[in-house]
């Protein structure tokens, strides 16, 4: 049977969340962007409005305000973001349980022999389109092939709100005359290392013989040759719910510090979007793990041992423990990181006293209070409620 | 020092000691034995500074004095000599002679004046009991205390007088041993035991009708076994309120034979090692009870006869938990009392009502 495989790329996905969030930002030119007193002061994320003025991702803020005066910044909430992509897969698991998650903005779905259900591939695109529209106020392109590669290079086609099929057929006259950059895999060494070989179109690189390519390129180079051919054999292989081995999140500081009551609200921020990953999951972590890096960048990780946990309470306790016993308060910190591993295996559970018999009187109650917190969130954004110490 | 004894009697005694000395340290003098000499007596001590072991024995003495010696120097010595008289002699500059029938040792002793004393513990609060009544409470209890530091206060026995009876118990959060004892007594106090301590009490202890005498102060208990005292460190904080986990009531209560609920476990276990709880799963129907286990390497099914009031039930637990019980049981048969499959399920000698064991099942996926 024909393979169907689609590709959907969610548009401009950080700054759509936040105008699915916040209408007012529709309509002007508005950008995800870090801090602009940090070093990650950049734009993460442009609508569209922002991209016709010139400004694009990676660019530094200044630089984007001369483009476009009056745009607006907003800061990120990779929180927010997960738990929209969540939402977004969550949908297009109503269509096909075969869902590889390429990363939070794109995802690969086999719709194999999914005609007689829903009907061809485009109006099954369209349907999932206009549903990520009306119901999450979220734009995609969907990209339409027989294999993963082409359905990638279909959906970069026509953006935002493209429908695009490539099939193999099609590939002379819709891949083929493509530049080379465009083409999914190659980045800007590889191009320039192309260009020198005088191969300047995809149609240059499916012509040519695949030994000269393996001998420049090695493996990737028959890879290259195969996908301007329009051949991929990968297939779209379901990620399983929860493969996790750690839960960890880590950060650069806005500037290196040695300032304890900084060090303790960025580290119980990190350990906030820890636990609160560890509780969607029920993953309850042995270990707790931190990671300090200096100034120097010499990055040191400490562990230790706990009685299984997902709260954040006490994942940041730990974390906070190890970083009193380990660093000696002088040297300046750039980048800390907390995590939990060792998951408790969960096929079967070793009832404790401690859990079922309530001996742990205070932490049923955290737990109460983190799940309380975790469903406000969820319910009326991550913002809306917050633990005292990340005002200060 | 100047003293003449008899191989074994010392040999006995160094045993006796050793047991508190500790194989690393940082403080190279605990690696040695304290000997002291003086009216006719030898008193010995070791001590990790955690738990403190002293001895006496009647030697003859023909100059007094003390010295320390390496305990693993001084016991290798001893368990090698003839079985004859021994004279142990310290000259100037602490070197010890050591003389037994044409063998002659010669050693370097360290400075005794260094070594730290032992607490003392004031002989007011404390009870007597039987070493074979002290000995068991030590071994139905001390097998279920908590090997993790997360809880410090678990690694230890809770030892708990109130008139004339003695309670100890040990939990580490999945199961609870409790022994209760009466004595001649009446006074009341509560400690918590460090469980190395206790553990190592147990080893001087005999199966004789003698007395154990055991005292408490605030920090310390002090044990006195004939010529011999240990003094222990106490564990600090309170240790959970036990008898708030004991349930009041069941469902099911089975009675079986506890020679065969122990061979059938140790079958089943032989599965249950390679799952990660150790679980063996008990199904009740009527009067059978079929313990059941399985891997990837296979399964085992056995089945006993047992004696059941109440309906059938499907109930999981970590293999370790329940052998580790049974072979501290001296009863012939013993009662399994269940409520759910995921509730504590309480486990009693047939013919001993001072004792109880809870240990709480391993939910499973169906």
């Amino acid at each position: 049977m024909k393979k169907v495989i689609f590709l959907v790329d969610m548009n401009a996905f950080y700054i759509s969340c936040e105008m699915a969030r916040n209408p007012e930002l529709k309509g002007r030119p508005a950008a995800v962007a870090g801090d602009p007193k940090n070093r990650s002061g950049i734009i993460l994320a442009a609508n569209y409005e922002a991209r016709g003025y010139g400004v694009k991702t990676t660019m530094v803020l200044h630089e984007a305000k001369k483009l476009c005066p009056d745009i607006i910044f907003v800061p990120p909430d990779h929180v927010y973001y997960q738990n929209m992509s969540n939402k977004v897969m969550e949908l297009l698991r109503r269509y096909t349980p075969l869902i590889q998650v390429n990363s939070i903005d794109e995802a690969w779905l086999d719709m194999t022999g999914c005609e007689a259900l829903f009907g061809e591939p485009i109006t099954i695109a369209n349907k999932i389109m206009s549903e990520i529209q009306n119901e999450l106020d979220l734009w995609c392109s969907i990209g339409i092939s027989e294999n993963k590669f082409l359905a990638k290079m279909a959906s970069e086609i026509k953006k935002p709100l493209g429908i695009t099929e490539i099939w193999v057929k099609d590939i002379a006259e819709k891949l083929w005359p493509l530049d080379i950059r465009e083409m999914v895999g190659i980045g800007k060494q590889t191009e320039q290392k192309l260009h020198r070989l005088g191969i300047y179109k995809i149609r240059d690189l499916a012509s040519l013989d695949k030994e000269f390519l393996a001998k420049h390129f090695g493996k990737s180079g028959i890879e290259l040759h195969q996908h301007a051919n329009g051949i991929d054999q990968s297939t779209v292989s379901a990620n399983a719910a929860v493969d996790n081995k750690s839960i960890s999140r880590s950060t650069t500081l806005s500037v290196d510090t040695i300032d304890m009551k900084y060090i303790e609200k960025v580290l119980l921020d990190l350990a906030e979007e820890v636990g609160t990953e560890a509780r969607q999951y029920n993953y309850k972590g042995k270990t707790v793990s931190i990671v300090i890096k200096y100034s120097d960048f010499q990055t040191i990780t400490r562990q230790r041992a706990v009685v299984p946990t997902y709260l954040t309470k006490e994942i940041y306790q730990t974390g906070l423990d190890l970083i009193t016993e380990h660093w000696d308060g002088t040297r300046m910190i750039r980048l800390l990181g907390i995590g939990i591993t060792n998951f408790q295996y969960t096929e079967s559970e070793q009832l404790s006293f401690f859990n079922e018999l309530g001996l742990n009187g205070k932490n049923e109650k955290e737990e109460k209070l983190e799940r309380a917190i975790d469903s406000i969130r969820e319910k009326y954004g991550n913002d809306k409620i917050k633990r005292a110490k990340s005002f200060q | 020092m100047k003293i003449i004894t008899n191989k074994n009697l010392l040999l006995n005694s160094i045993n006796i000691v050793q047991k508190a000395v500790p194989s690393k340290t940082t403080l190279p003098i605990l690696e040695g034995i304290l000997l002291e000499a003086k009216n006719g007596k030898l008193r010995l001590i070791g001590t990790d500074l955690e738990v403190g072991i002293e001895t006496t024995i009647n030697v003859d003495v023909i100059v007094p004095g003390k010295t320390v010696i390496s305990s693993k120097m001084l016991g290798e010595i001893v368990r090698k000599l003839p079985d004859s008289d021994i004279e142990l002699e310290m000259k100037d500059n602490n070197i010890v002679y050591i003389k037994c029938e044409n063998s002659n040792f010669k050693i370097n002793g360290m400075t005794a004046d260094e070594y730290p004393d032992l607490p003392t513990v004031k002989k007011e609060n404390g009870i007597v009991i039987t070493q074979n009544k002290f000995k068991e409470m030590i071994r139905q209890t001390i097998f279920a205390v908590s090997t993790d530091e997360i809880r410090p206060i678990l690694t230890g026995v809770l030892f708990e007088v109130v008139g004339d009876k003695i309670s100890m118990v040990a939990l580490d959060g999945f199961r609870m041993a409790v022994k209760n004892c009466s004595v001649m007594n009446d006074t009341s106090f509560k400690s918590v035991i460090p469980g190395k301590s206790l553990s190592e009490i147990g080893k001087i202890l005999e199966d004789t009708e003698e007395p154990v005498n055991i005292y408490f102060s605030k920090n310390q208990i002090l044990v006195q076994v004939q010529d011999t005292i240990v003094i222990s460190r106490l564990l600090e904080g309170e240790f959970i309120n036990y008898k708030q986990i004991i349930p009041n009531d069941y469902k099911i209560k089975i009675t079986v034979k506890t020679s065969q609920l122990i061979e059938s476990c140790e079958r089943a276990a032989l599965f249950a090692r390679d799952s990660s709880n150790n679980m063996i799963k008990f199904e009740l129907n009527d009067d059978v009870m079929s313990i059941k286990s399985n891997s990837q390497n296979g399964d085992v099914q056995e089945e006993l006869k047992i004696n059941k009031q109440g309906e059938d039930i499907e109930i999981a637990f970590n293999a370790k938990y329940f052998m580790d019980v049974l072979k501290v049981i001296e009863s012939d048969n013993i009662t399994i009392e269940f409520t759910t499959n995921i509730s504590p399920s309480i486990l009693r000698p047939l013919d001993d009502t001072g004792y109880l064991y809870l240990i709480l099942p391993t939910r499973f996926k169906k």
